[in-house]
């Protein structure tokens, strides 16, 4: 048996346009294995929030496998899909996605309330989630009163009420300075190793890149490198040139990318369907 | 520079367009907004100016006659007078006639010794002479004013041919002892002289009489109680004894009339065309300038013209008008929406403000645009609103309670009175104040763009609670100050008047419209301040419906979002006016009913040609019916005046009648009749008739001129009336009934037989036992005697009220179209406010979905939010609307009755009310739930990126 929670096989995203198909996904085939910090580095456009969106659920993949936690998603129910999102796995998005009517403890309660807990129960773990992510003395304050390293925070505590499997972080730092963004991934550190967390997440910051276990390059939609990150000596200026470099889509990559292009995504569900069937 | 100044107006007019299009389902509620409030205050407008004009042309062209001309002292001061009429422009016809009296069986009779006055004590009363009215005219007035009669026969004098009333018909047949029918051959004398009895006239040669022999009768009539000159001239009661005499027959007759001063009378029609030339509004001085120059030229002549009635219908129009009030209400409700759709516009639309100034727009030309925006859309708004207010208030009339009259409708249609000035004023008037508030609006949101900082944000927020805050309390302090001496007007004019006058009917309107802004500004403070913390605190009962998601739907009720509010207020306010509309239409049935049945006095108001009291024996034979009481009337002359005596078995009157509380005068009571009933010599007086002779009970009061050869008799007062049903109403004004109260005395039944001599009625009242059937009882009644009326028409078509009727609605007809209006607008309002929440909370519910949450159960709590605001602002609304109309209903009363006979009274109809808030959450929860559904549809990764 596997050590991975999260396994990725060729996955496919299209997008119908007005102008024709647009083909973010090119076959993406990785995995995460338990307490693992997953780094995916790619410049904008690349494909990295989506394929973030379709490992948390809230998008479908137009082709491909994912499995968490030795499920595939691809044969979830809709109401599969909210456990699932529910329980194993929490997403910490760019813009934060914190509920603007509610306070900082409410953000982290309701997920809780969500799922089933009482609310003084809730209420409970959401200080304590609030002190593990050292902004109790903000708790009552709404989201248009928080910096944004605060809001990150919250999203955070939020994100792990659940004690999920998996940590979806898309570009956690994107919003932060150094400091701030240092603080940031301290705590998905800390997470990881406390709470048995993998965590998977995107970054353009070769710094955030460099405290991963492991780090997928992600170009037009195809995983074109993969780094296992020896934090000690990472070479930052390289890594940076590593992505940046279209050259490197032409040299082999780690994963094998699909070459067969889809006509539609009609046709790509159909040769979907079939290679289940057979 | 200005053909620069051309691109750039017609670049922002394209714009203007193009936003229009993009935001067309807002820019259509706008539409909406300004039709209904524009249609509303013009409908009313169009429809009492319309109306006003049809009733007076219905009027004028109704009556023959509209005025006369009479000379006791000079009559030959007539001759001149015609002669001046037929140079006058305004004088389409006219005709003359006198009345005299006519004298049967004279023959056989010494003239110069034979007594015939007083009648009941002549010479010989085996063998007695008929004494009688005549009216001599020809054949062309007779055509004129045969609306007046009620014939048997023809209406026609021609050929020698006389007209018998049917009580003088009555009378002959007793003195011939056979009966008179159509066709009989009759002789008789036309007296050329009236004789006063006071100076010893009271022999047949007294009379002068002129002998005319073998005219035939060719009909015999009655009256039809009615407004036409003729009646005024000579009297109903004059006519219904009478007999009509063709001039032509007259002779040299004539001569010695107009020399012994017999009254010449002179009948004038004005020339519709040329008196309605100027407009309508001049009718009135046109005839006054008539009168006053006939006034000038002949001093001694009396002229009458129908100017007074005229000028009550007018008055009762101009009364009417004042009904719109009734609709401020909605027109309230539409600008209210109108401004909260442009809240909720401009809030859609702060993306693009923020765009337009990122590129360089400054403050004006952003405002520039949405003004130019707003004048398009409001502009469409007017011109709809204008051509609905045509439709409504040719609807308005059209319902009545048989239904709809096509013909009403039509005649507005073809014919109606279209203020211009009013319509551009009243549209000028809206788009200011809603431009207006739109600009503020916009330049406040612009201006708040710069305020980047939380700090300064939260300040400007604080800022803009408090501006909201003073402005309701300022605008509540000084309504309510408005409203205390207004009241103290109102107050005074509804307690000192039963009859209510255009005054005190503008008061209650003012009275009226200031409750509603009152209502306005609390109704909002109430939604602010108070709602959505009562709605947080439900806490326990959202737990026990939803568990564990309360915690998301008290979380919606905290929330900083005063859309909700808005909504609240929006419900809370037409839930306020619903409730004032159900119970104030109900409230008008109960009242009108109870108001019926005192004009018809009893269960049953029977009313036929002069009979035996004693045929109130016969109507108690018939199943059904519990008792009978007979009333008799004669007229007496108090204080110079004339009245009516009312003869009656005042005991059984005070059993049968509909009596009410406010029947009697202060300090009076059933008592009164009681006394009445012991008291042979006893008279129960009016109000009005013992204030003006301050006179009270105990006191004597002298009656002359009564029949029965009584002329001078003392009556002792038992008591004191404001009115006795079925026999009018209150203080003769009573324009409907054209029934005199204060012309009224009722006086023991049993002088009225023994010292009178008076049995016969017209008029019997009784009362059926529960439950009966009132249609075969009425039938029987009919089968007893021929053209008996039983429950007649309350409104006699021949009276001006009829012509006041055909117009104006009944005052319900107003809260129906009010209540239908504003469920109109709260349904679009709710539908927007629950779109504009829900697309402005997409992400939220996204957020949610990324959570674990169900989009079921996100529906279920946004359907128990829905429904917790719409019941609780609409149970909040009702009880606010109970305090409103409770507090307002005896202060309007003027708008709604045009009198006080019964004070009003408010009926609450329960089901109505209980009802209004779960028709109201249902009706929205119709309306929201395709916008819920396709909330719950959309991909949560594209809720997110809304």
């Amino acid at each position: 048996m596997s050590s991975a929670v999260l396994e990725c096989k060729d996955v496919f995203k299209q997008y119908e346009l007005r102008s024709g198909p647009l083909e973010v996904l090119k076959g993406v085939t990785f995995d995460l294995k338990k307490k693992e910090l997953l780094a995916i580095v790619g410049i904008s456009g690349s494909g990295k929030t989506t394929l973030l969106n379709l490992l948390f659920g809230i998008d479908t993949m137009t082709e491909g496998h994912i499995k968490i936690d030795g499920k595939d998603i691809s044969d979830m129910s809709k109401d599969d899909f909210r456990l699932f999102r529910r329980d194993k796995v929490g997403m910490i998005f760019q813009e934060f996605y914190l509920i603007p009517s509610m306070t900082a403890i409410e953000n982290v309660m309701a997920p809780l309330i969500i799922a089933g807990k009482s609310e003084q129960l809730a209420l409970t773990k959401a200080y304590r989630l609030l002190e593990r992510v050292e902004i109790r003395p903000i708790a009552n304050k709404y989201p248009h009163q928080l910096s944004n390293g605060q809001k990150q925070r919250v999203a955070i505590a939020r994100a792990i009420a659940n004690t999920p499997k998996i940590l979806i972080c898309d570009e956690p730092t994107r919003a932060l300075d150094t400091t701030l963004g240092d603080g940031i991934m301290d705590l998905l550190e800390e997470l990881i190793e406390n709470e048995n967390i993998a965590v998977i997440l995107t970054t353009h910051d070769p710094q955030v890149a460099a405290r991963a276990d492991r780090v997928l390059i992600i170009r037009n939609g195809k995983l074109v490198e993969e780094k296992i990150v020896d934090k000690e000596s990472f070479d930052f200026r390289a890594a940076k040139a590593i992505y940046r470099d279209p050259e490197i889509v032409k040299k082999e990559p780690t994963s094998k990318p699909k070459t067969k292009k889809k006509a539609s995504t009609k046709k790509a569900k159909k040769s979907s369907k079939n290679s289940k069937t057979s | 520079m200005s053909s620069k100044n051309n691109v750039k107006f017609r670049f922002l007019f394209s714009l203007a367009f193009k936003n229009i299009l993009s935001h067309k389902r807002h820019m259509v509620i706008i539409i909406f907004g300004f039709t209904i409030s524009i249609s509303m205050l013009l409908s009313v407008n169009l429809w009492s100016n319309t109306s006003e004009d049809l009733a007076i042309n219905d009027f004028l062209g109704s009556q023959d006659f509209q005025a006369y001309i009479f000379s006791a002292s000079q009559p030959e001061d007539i001759d001149e007078i015609i002669e001046d009429l037929d140079e006058n422009v305004l004088v389409d016809f006219y005709s003359t006639g006198y009345s005299t009296a006519a004298l049967f069986n004279t023959e056989n009779k010494n003239f110069t010794t034979y007594e015939v006055l007083p009648e009941s004590s002549q010479t010989d009363p085996n063998n007695p002479v008929s004494l009688t009215n005549a009216f001599i005219t020809g054949q062309e007035t007779l055509d004129r004013i045969s609306f007046v009669f009620n014939v048997e026969g023809n209406f026609t004098i021609e050929d020698n041919g006389i007209l018998l009333s049917f009580r003088q018909a009555q009378e002959l047949s007793s003195i011939y002892d056979r009966d008179i029918q159509i066709g009989d051959v009759l002789n008789l004398s036309i007296s050329k002289y009236i004789p006063n009895p006071a100076y010893g006239e009271i022999y047949l040669s007294s009379f002068q009489t002129t002998y005319y022999e073998d005219f035939t009768v060719k009909g015999i009539f009655t009256i039809n109680e009615g407004l036409s000159i003729v009646q005024s001239a000579l009297s109903s009661e004059v006519l219904s004894d009478s007999i009509i005499f063709p001039i032509t027959s007259l002779g040299s007759a004539e001569a010695t009339m107009k020399t012994n001063e017999v009254p010449y009378v002179l009948f004038v029609k004005f020339d519709k065309e040329e008196i309605t030339k100027d407009g309508l509004d001049e009718v009135v001085n046109k005839m006054q300038l008539f009168s006053e120059t006939i006034k000038r030229d002949y001093p001694t002549t009396y002229i009458y013209i129908i100017e007074s009635t005229l000028t009550s219908l007018i008055n009762a129009y101009s009364r009417a008008s004042i009904s719109v009030v009734l609709m401020i209400p909605v027109i309230l409700v539409g600008i209210v929406m109108t401004i909260f759709t442009i809240n909720i516009i401009i809030e859609y639309r702060q993306e693009e403000v923020a765009l337009l100034r990122d590129r360089g727009a400054d403050t004006f030309q952003i405002l520039l645009l949405f003004i130019i925006e707003f004048l398009i859309v409001a502009f469409f708004g007017i011109i709809l609103g204008i051509a609905l207010s045509f439709i409504i208030s040719a609807l308005i009339p059209s319902f009545s309670a048989s239904g709809f009259n096509g013909a009403t409708f039509r005649a507005f249609m073809r014919e109606p009175s279209f203020s211009f000035g009013f319509a551009i004023g009243i549209s000028f008037t809206l788009l200011i104040i809603l431009v207006g508030y739109a600009s503020l609006k916009i330049w406040w949101e612009i201006s708040l763009r710069h305020k980047s900082s939380e700090h300064e944000l939260s300040a400007r927020r604080k800022m803009e609670r408090n501006i909201f805050l003073g402005v309701n309390i300022g605008v509540v302090t000084i309504v309510v100050i408005a409203l205390i001496f207004v009241l103290i007007d109102t107050i005074r004019n509804i307690q000192e008047s039963q009859n209510f006058s255009l005054a005190s009917t503008t008061s209650a309107g003012y009275t009226f419209l200031l409750f509603c802004f009152l209502l306005i500004f609390v109704g909002q403070l109430i939604s602010y301040l108070v709602t959505d913390k009562f709605q947080v605190s439900l806490k326990g009962l959202y737990r026990r419906i939803v568990f564990n998601e309360a915690f998301f739907l008290i979380n919606s009720f905290k929330r900083k979002d005063k859309k909700l509010n808005s909504m609240t207020f929006a419900v809370i306010l037409v839930s306020t006016f619903v409730a004032f509309s159900l119970i104030s239409a109900s409230s008008v049935t109960q009242n009108q009913m109870l108001e019926a049945d005192y004009k018809n006095g009893a269960d049953m108001r029977i009313i036929t040609y002069p009979v035996d009291s004693s045929f109130k024996n016969n109507l108690s034979q018939i199943d059904g019916i519990n008792e009978v009481v007979a009333l008799s009337k004669t007229t007496g002359s108090i204080a110079y005046d004339d009245y009516t005596v009312v003869g009656v078995d005042s005991i059984t009157y005070s059993r049968i009648g509909k009596w009410d509380d406010s029947s009697f005068a202060e300090d009076n009571s059933f008592e009164n009749l009681k006394i009445l009933h012991e008291t042979y010599a006893g008279v129960i007086i009016s109000h009005p008739l013992a204030e003006r002779l301050n006179l009270t009970i105990g006191d004597d009061i002298p009656i002359v001129n009564l029949p029965g050869g009584i002329f001078h008799r003392s009556f002792v007062i038992t008591g004191i009336f404001n009115s006795a049903p079925g026999l009018g109403l209150l203080d003769g004004r009573n324009i409907e009934m054209l029934q005199q109260n204060e012309g009224i005395v009722l006086i023991n039944e049993e002088f009225m037989k023994t010292e009178l001599e008076i049995s016969s009625c017209q008029l019997f009242l009784a009362s059926v036992f529960p439950d009966e059937n009132s249609t075969r009882i009425t039938n029987e009644i009919k089968g007893l005697l021929s053209n008996t009326q039983v429950n007649p028409e309350l409104i006699n078509e021949q009276f001006i009220g009829s012509f006041i009727d055909t117009y104006i609605p009944n005052v319900r007809v107003f809260f129906y179209v009010q209540l239908i209006a504003i469920v109109l607008i709260i349904i679009v309002l709710i539908i927007m406010f629950t779109d504009f929440t829900l697309n402005q909370r997409t992400q939220e519910f996204a957020i949610n979905q990324t959570m674990g949450k169900s989009t079921r159960t996100i529906s279920k709590l946004l359907v128990i939010e829905l429904i917790v605001i719409i019941l609780s602002a609409s149970i909040g609304g009702l009880l606010l609307g109970l305090v409103f109309t409770y507090a307002s209903f005896n202060l309007i009363t003027p708008i709604l009755t045009s009198h006080n006979i019964i004070p009003y009274t408010i009926n609450l109809p329960i089901l109505e009310i209980v009802l209004t808030p779960v028709v109201l959450t249902a009706m929205a929860l119709v309306g929201v739930l395709p916008s819920i559904i396709k909330y719950g549809r959309e991909k949560i990764i594209t809720a997110l990126r809304n």
